[in-house]
């Protein structure tokens, strides 16, 4: 475990104490401040959230609403209603298991490319930008990760630094004339060649770039064009 | 198709005593009113949702497997009234100026002043981190558990936690923006 593995596990489950982060903490001095900051934030969140509420009002009054033969005037058929909806329920998980099922076969999970839609199914808002970035905060999160973008070169309506199979990267989301795409410079992603993406609505290419990989994935199919993949090739930089 | 009765099964629901329920909700009230109050962001909101969470809790009693998850039951119950009602009359957005304005006077109660800039801060905070971050403060939610409520992968909701804690850090003046 790194330290910036360990960071995001203490700033996301600051209560969690893994082995692996145990071992980690007990010999880096910067973790161990960050937690015991975390810890004391973590403490003042607590007492923020404890907002003061009214005293009990009438659980029992709404309970009793519902108690009432006035309010289920379905004693008659209580027995039927019961074995419809042990039906209901009987349907409902078979038809959840038959669709988990499909979804397993279906889910690239080990690959790069099901990393890369899981993530991005992860993000939702990222694709409801439609204002361009100042340049400062995107060279920012972008700088956080080794990378540069020529300036000018493309509008960028979201960017966030994110944790990606063990590292912090860039996730992008660029304007193009056909749609928006995501783009994740993957330094530590190598690949031997460049792999199409259809995959749980979206398409997009995964290619071979500077030592790593890009991944360029949008929502609708030919989004992701040769020109769009150019572009990115020749505007994206790795710093240091 | 032939259905075969069968003995209980341990997956069987195991029901609580409807008195036992009544006084367990009651009592949980309190704390699922701060819980709704903190995703709704509105008072006035958060008591609907909560009352509508606990009829519903009652009517679906025979869903609760274990008597002994009955707050983290009835935690979710809530989340899910609080989306289900945003989904089903799309409520119109109040500002959140308007919405701080309105609940002023329980944001500044305990009168420390840092107490009080966190928690205003805590309402501007986007909901796709807000929500996270109130389930497992709040709410005692693992991650694992929103992960699966919010229908997110664990390292999506492990980021979103710790971008939500470092924002609020950072807009407390905590951390460099």
């Amino acid at each position: 475990m790194n330290c910036e593995e360990a960071q995001l596990h203490l700033g996301g489950e600051p209560a969690a104490l893994s082995d692996a982060l145990e071992r980690h903490l007990s010999g880096c001095t910067a973790c161990q401040t960050f937690r015991r900051e975390t810890q004391r934030f973590e403490r003042d969140l607590k007492r923020s959230f404890e907002l003061p509420v009214p005293g009990r009002r009438s659980v029992s009054a709404s309970i009793s609403m519902i108690r009432s033969p006035v309010a289920t005037p379905r004693g008659a058929g209580r027995s039927a209603s019961r074995f419809t909806r042990r039906w209901a329920i009987a349907a409902s998980v078979a038809l959840a298991t038959a669709l988990g099922g499909l979804l397993w076969t279906f889910h690239p999970t080990e690959s790069l490319a099901g990393d890369v839609v899981t993530h991005m199914e992860g993000e939702p808002d990222s694709w409801s930008g439609t204002r361009a970035l100042p340049a400062a905060s995107v060279a920012g999160i972008l700088a956080a990760s080794g990378w540069r973008l020529d300036p000018g070169s493309a509008d960028v309506v979201y960017a966030q630094s994110c944790w990606f199979r063990g590292h912090w990267v860039p996730h992008l989301v660029v304007r193009t004339d056909h749609g928006p795409v995501t783009v994740m410079p993957l330094r530590a992603e190598r690949m031997p060649a460049a792999e199409s993406v259809h995959a749980r609505g979206y398409d997009g290419e995964l290619i071979p770039f500077d030592g790593g990989s890009l991944a360029v994935m949008g929502r609708d199919p030919g989004v992701v064009t040769p020109a769009v993949l150019d572009l990115l090739r020749s505007a994206l930089h790795p710093v240091g | 198709m032939v259905i075969l009765a069968r003995n209980k099964s341990p997956d069987d629901p195991v029901s609580l005593p409807a008195e036992t329920l009544e006084s367990t909700l009651a009592a949980l009230r309190p704390e699922l009113l701060r819980f709704a109050q903190w995703l709704t962001r509105d008072r006035a909101l958060a008591e609907d949702v909560v009352q509508e969470a606990l009829l519903r809790a009652w009517r679906s009693q025979a869903a609760l497997r274990d008597p002994a998850a009955v707050r983290a039951w009835a935690f979710t119950i809530v989340r899910r009234e609080h989306a289900r009602l945003y989904e089903r009359k799309r409520l119109e957005m109040t500002s959140l100026d308007e919405a701080i304005d309105n609940d002023s006077a329980e944001l500044a109660v305990d009168g420390e002043a840092e107490l009080i800039e966190l928690r205003l801060v805590i309402y501007r905070l986007a909901k796709e981190y807000r929500e996270p971050l109130v389930m497992q403060v709040l709410g005692g939610f693992s991650t694992a558990e929103i992960a699966e409520e919010l229908g997110l992968s664990l390292p999506a909701v492990l980021t979103r936690l710790f971008r939500a804690r470092q924002q609020l850090r950072m807009l407390c003046g905590e951390l460099p923006e």
